[in-house]
């Protein structure tokens, strides 16, 4: 371990001399009214330049001036893309990028197990955030990460988009006429919703680990022990990291971790539950391994007031409706057994606008679409179902508001379980 | 089935050497792992934990060194044993399982195994082992995991044990315990921990800031205050100041004076800082001031910059409700308009009818986003009673407030509301009225499309008629080919999706002109065909006639021709799109053959109806040769084997 250490001071001092040779980017001026840089973009400092982190170097409207990795690795891979890189710079520490005056926003793209961390550090560091999902790994950690968010006035953002824009996957249409029709009371109340291969969502159940990893040499290039972070210690082997981290608890949650916000939070936005959880998470699965995620059959949420989601993990729920009410169904396609659905549809509002241009949400302090507070219900359904996966709870009964399973203290202790000093929340 | 596997292998390796084998128990207990679902998983564990002691500790004693990858089976065992006694209800149990992992701890030398171990306590623990625990506190790589079984237990009898690790803690470990420490919020480890605020390691001043704000005793008051001076109240990585913020909020459960006191005297510090600890300070005395703070808010929306006036605003919002109106509504009338603006958003998503009044107001602003954002807010609380404010806006027909008008009239579209815009239709300017068309047409709508039903038949009524059964899901004896593939599954034909290529199905018998009626159901992204007049060897496609059946929608098969859509003739001609059911329901399906002339009807609807003379006499869509076209007779077949289809209630009738 110590050996580790040292070498990622090396790294840093390298990055640091590496760095000050190039120019300070002005950044976005909290100050004047309406003052842009002179490029007219925001700046931006990518912390995991992996896969996922290497994707947000061309998102629209900000311009990178800083990466970090534990791996150097990615950082030359991400120079390379950045076309040499030059004016970027490199840290092997998130802390050193985040402190950087000319950032103006924080991109997360490491594991989930570090999200609730930087997203928390990069608040207390005035930085605005725009997070990859799942939002965190935990329900303690989210709600760490909306008060943080709240407390020191920052901008959040969640890197997931369908109840805003784009067709909502084998939906064929976008979500907003699928909240008007359910905000409308056509289909009547409650609703069930099934979420699976049939209705147009695919679980990407290769997300799953391997058991009895081998112990294998740590890579030169890795800084595995900032890697591993807040996560238990455990020795290193090349499937825990990077493409492959998915399949393992201590650091995500497989195919339901990758997908879920993804195809659940527009869930929640159009049934109108933002502010709350289900109350009763159900699962049907093979028993999993302590260590590496495995697959499940099947998991239904049920909310207090009797609304359904149905995940089918195995693409064997056949011929229901996306969403089935007492009143009608909606199939994929926007496809209804309700005789002319969209003349009854024209007596009913829209949905109300939403913040969608995260630029824009930077620049007027806009509350984003989909933020700290309704990402963090969201990535709940998702936490939630984690634990009873894990435990192999066929039920487990859950308090909305408090945020805590009922009756259950063995499952409580996943909530908000304490981290590897000296990392902490 | 890789699982099952891996039993197998670690049942053979256990073979000759160690006591599993001679213990029975646990022989039948790894020969059930992983469990199929969590009912046999509880039904498994139920009986394991009944084992005596020894048998639990045997168990836990054949975690092997790491290296030798073989730990699956037992990890499974155990974890699957902690989750179980883990469940209300179940706690002698769990006793006796925590007391036989506790004790095979002391019994074990590999630190893999021992964090394991320890890492199933984190979860079931209580104080009846913490003693066991408390030995690997001072071990350099089990410290962390077992400080966090005693996070986990929390209570006195944890605490006492961790304050006495920390009396003889060392570099490597202190961390873990006084974090461990800062988790309980153990008040009687204050003085111990205070002097960790000057160590000259940073990890381990942060773990005593964490800790000490955690606890927070009114006598760290001084030394956190401290070290918040010092910091500048900017983030940094010992997280002096974030710390500082959790020990004034934690510190108002017990001293809520001294709380507020210290968070107004952070406030006044902040004042010249960054534009974060500004914002945060604020939040903090809000927070403990509550409503009390609305004064302090009015004083903040003033401030600076807008970062932190809009910040000051989100806090105040909490308080926007009918209580607070008469506050809000001065503030609305006095503020500047960026303040208004956000004011306004939010108004719209409160219920404070009350402050109509004063909305309606800003709709004469001078300034347009004002203007703009009032129109909206009054849209959303006053509803169909803001119709006539509405509709004189667009009798002026300005653009900029056009566009605000139509924005609040979508979200308040009704039967009153649109019958109203149309009434008032003739008598708007040229520009409102595209606006108003818009709104009743809204443009954002899809075409939605039907879900067919498919009915029943009569199938005497269509014996009488001339009709034969081919397939009524009770057997394949009218078929030939891949049947392997095609089987019979509750009564529907589904084709199973085989890497190899099993080929076609086809009718034993041959038809020339018939009418064949058929259900089927598709698969996301499914491709199949119905051969008609096709030979028993070559592709069907072309050596007889496929029509195609397909799931024409899914994302793949977007750049599919029209002469490839479901219910096409293949290469040859054209069918109409868009009378599938959804992927997973089913269809009705009815092709009609006489001589030149094919007719697909799809639920109902008549998809596909013309000849293949003239692509006999002129070449095909897809400029190949089609032999087929001249064929006048072959068997009725279904050409696919790569996805799933579901096929029933087939019958044809020969003409």
């Amino acid at each position: 371990m110590k050996k580790i250490r040292e070498s990622r001071r090396d790294f840093i001092k390298k990055s640091a001399l590496a760095a000050t040779a190039f120019s300070i980017v002005p950044r976005f001026v909290l100050g004047g009214k309406g003052f842009l840089a002179p490029s007219d973009h925001l700046t931006k400092g990518i912390i995991g330049v992996g896969g996922m982190g290497r994707n947000h170097i061309p998102y629209e409207g900000t311009k990178v001036v800083a990466i970090c990795d534990v791996d150097t690795r990615h950082i030359n891979i991400a120079l390379e893309k950045l076309g040499g890189g030059e004016g970027v710079k490199t840290f092997g520490d998130y802390r050193d990028l985040i402190q950087l005056p000319e950032v103006d926003i924080v991109h997360i793209a490491t594991p989930p197990h570090w999200h609730g961390i930087m997203a928390v550090d990069a608040a207390r560091a005035g930085k605005d955030i725009w997070c990859e999902k799942p939002m965190t790994h935990t329900i303690g950690e989210g709600k760490k990460v909306m008060e943080a968010v709240r407390q020191y006035g920052n901008i959040f953002r969640l890197n997931t988009w369908f109840r805003f824009q784009s067709n909502f996957y084998g939906m064929g249409t976008p979500v907003q006429p699928i909240k008007k029709l359910v905000a409308s009371g056509l289909l009547g109340w409650p609703l069930t919703v099934t979420v699976g291969k049939h209705t147009g969502f695919d679980w990407k159940f290769y997300w799953v680990g391997k058991e009895n990893l081998k112990p294998e040499p740590v890579p030169d290039e890795l800084d595995y022990d900032f890697w591993l972070g807040p996560a238990p210690y455990k020795p290193y082997n090349t499937h825990r990291v990077h493409s492959t981290f998915r399949g393992y608890w201590d650091y995500d949650g497989g195919g339901l971790a990758d997908m879920g916000q993804h195809y659940l939070d527009p869930v929640q936005y159009f049934l109108g539950k933002d502010n709350e959880s289900p109350v009763k998470v159900e699962i049907d699965a093979p028993q999993q391994h302590p260590d590496a995620v495995g697959t499940w059959r099947k998991i239904v949420y049920t909310y207090a007031d009797g609304c359904k989601i149905v995940l089918d993990g195995e693409g064997k729920i056949n011929n229901v409706p996306y969403i089935q009410g007492p009143k009608g169904k909606l199939y994929p396609g926007f496809r209804s057994d309700i005789p002319d659905l969209n003349a009854k549809l024209s007596e009913f509002p829209e949905p109300p606008e939403q913040v969608v241009n995260f630029s824009d949400a930077v620049r007027n302090r806009s509350k984003f679409a989909l933020n700290e507070e309704n990402g963090h219900r969201s990535c709940t359904l998702i936490n939630m179902a984690l634990v009873g996966l894990r435990l192999g709870r066929s039920v487990l009964h859950f308090d909305s508001e408090k945020q805590l399973f009922l009756n259950d203290e063995t499952a409580n202790r996943y909530i908000d379980p304490p981290m590897r000093a000296p990392w902490s929340l | 089935m890789r699982k099952i596997h891996t039993i197998i292998i670690c049942l053979l390796a256990w073979g000759l050497s160690t006591q599993a084998q001679e213990n029975k128990n646990i022989a039948t207990l790894m020969a059930q792992l992983p469990a199929q679902d969590f009912h046999q998983l509880d039904v498994t564990m139920a009986k394991v934990a009944t084992w005596g002691e020894e048998d639990l500790i045997a168990l836990a004693h054949l975690l092997k060194p790491m290296n030798t990858g073989e730990n699956a089976v037992v990890e499974y065992a155990l974890s699957g044993l902690s989750a179980y006694v883990g469940v209300p209800g179940r706690d002698d149990l769990r006793k006796r399982v925590a007391l036989a992992y506790a004790k095979s701890l002391q019994k074990s030398t590999d630190k893999d195994a021992q964090s394991f171990i320890l890492s199933q306590l984190q979860g079931i623990a209580q104080d009846d082992v913490v003693a066991y625990v408390a030995p690997f506190l001072s071990d350099n790589q089990l410290a962390d995991p077992a400080s966090r079984v005693l996070v986990a237990v929390g209570g006195d009898l944890a605490k006492k044990i961790l304050r006495e690790a920390l009396s003889d803690a060392k570099q490597h470990n202190l961390i873990f315990i006084v974090q461990a420490l800062g988790y309980l919020k153990d008040n009687k480890a204050v003085k111990a921990i205070m002097p960790y605020v000057n160590n000259k390691n940073e990890n381990v001043r942060k773990a005593t800031y964490f800790a000490l704000a955690a606890i927070a005793d009114p006598q760290s008051k001084d030394v956190l205050t401290k070290i918040a001076d010092e910091s500048n109240y900017r983030f940094d990585t010992s997280h002096a100041f974030g710390a500082y913020l959790n020990y004034i909020k934690n510190l108002s459960k017990k001293d809520q004076k001294l709380a507020e006191q210290l968070a107004s005297d952070l406030m006044r510090k902040t004042d010249s800082h960054e534009m974060q600890a500004r914002i945060a300070a604020l939040t903090l005395v809000v927070d403990l001031q509550g409503e009390k703070s609305l004064p302090l808010l009015e004083t903040a929306f003033n401030g600076p910059n807008k970062t932190y006036r809009i910040a000051a605003l989100r806090l105040a919002t909490s308080y926007m409700n009918a209580h607070h109106v008469d506050f809000w509504v001065k503030l609305l009338k006095n503020s500047q308009s960026e303040l208004q603006i956000e004011m306004l958003k939010v108004m719209a998503t409160t219920d404070m009818p009350a402050a109509l009044p004063a909305i309606k107001e800003l709709m004469n602003s001078s300034d347009i986003d004002v203007k703009e954002a009032a129109i909206r807010a009054a849209g959303r609380l006053g509803g169909e009673a803001l119709l006539s404010d509405f509709l004189a806006i667009l009798k002026k027909g300005e653009a900029k407030e056009i566009a605000a008008v139509k924005h609040a009239l979508l979200t308040m579209r009704s039967k009153k509301v649109n019958m109203a815009l149309q009434e008032a239709l003739p008598t708007l300017p040229w520009a409102s009225k595209a606006t108003v068309l818009s709104v009743l047409k809204s443009v954002e709508e899809k075409e939605s499309a039907q879900v067919y039903a498919v009915k029943e038949f009569d199938a005497e009524a269509e014996k009488k008629d001339g009709f034969h059964v081919l397939f009524d899901g009770t057997d394949m004896d009218q078929w030939q080919g891949n049947t392997r593939d095609y089987t019979i599954e509750y009564g529907e034909m589904v084709i199973n999706p085989s890497k190899g290529s099993g080929g076609n199905l086809y009718t034993k018998e041959e038809f020339s002109d018939f009418t064949f009626r058929f259900e089927f159901k598709l698969s996301p992204g499914a491709n199949n065909g119905l051969g008609i007049r096709t030979p028993l060897t070559g592709n069907a496609a072309y050596e007889g006639i496929e029509i195609q059946i397909i799931d024409n929608d899914a994302e793949k098969y977007k750049y599919l021709k029209p002469y490839q859509y479901h219910g096409s003739l293949y290469g040859i001609m054209a069918a109409k799109k868009g009378f599938l059911n959804p992927v997973g329901m089913w269809n009705y399906q009815e092709v009609q053959v006489k001589g030149d002339h094919i007719k697909v009807i799809l639920n109902g609807n008549v998809i596909l109806d013309g000849s293949i003379a003239d692509a006999k006499a002129n070449g095909t869509l897809d400029s190949k040769e089609h032999p087929g076209l001249f064929r006048t007779s072959g068997h009725i077949a279904f050409l696919g084997h790569g996805d799933q289809v579901y096929f029933r209630n087939m019958r044809v009738k020969r003409l």
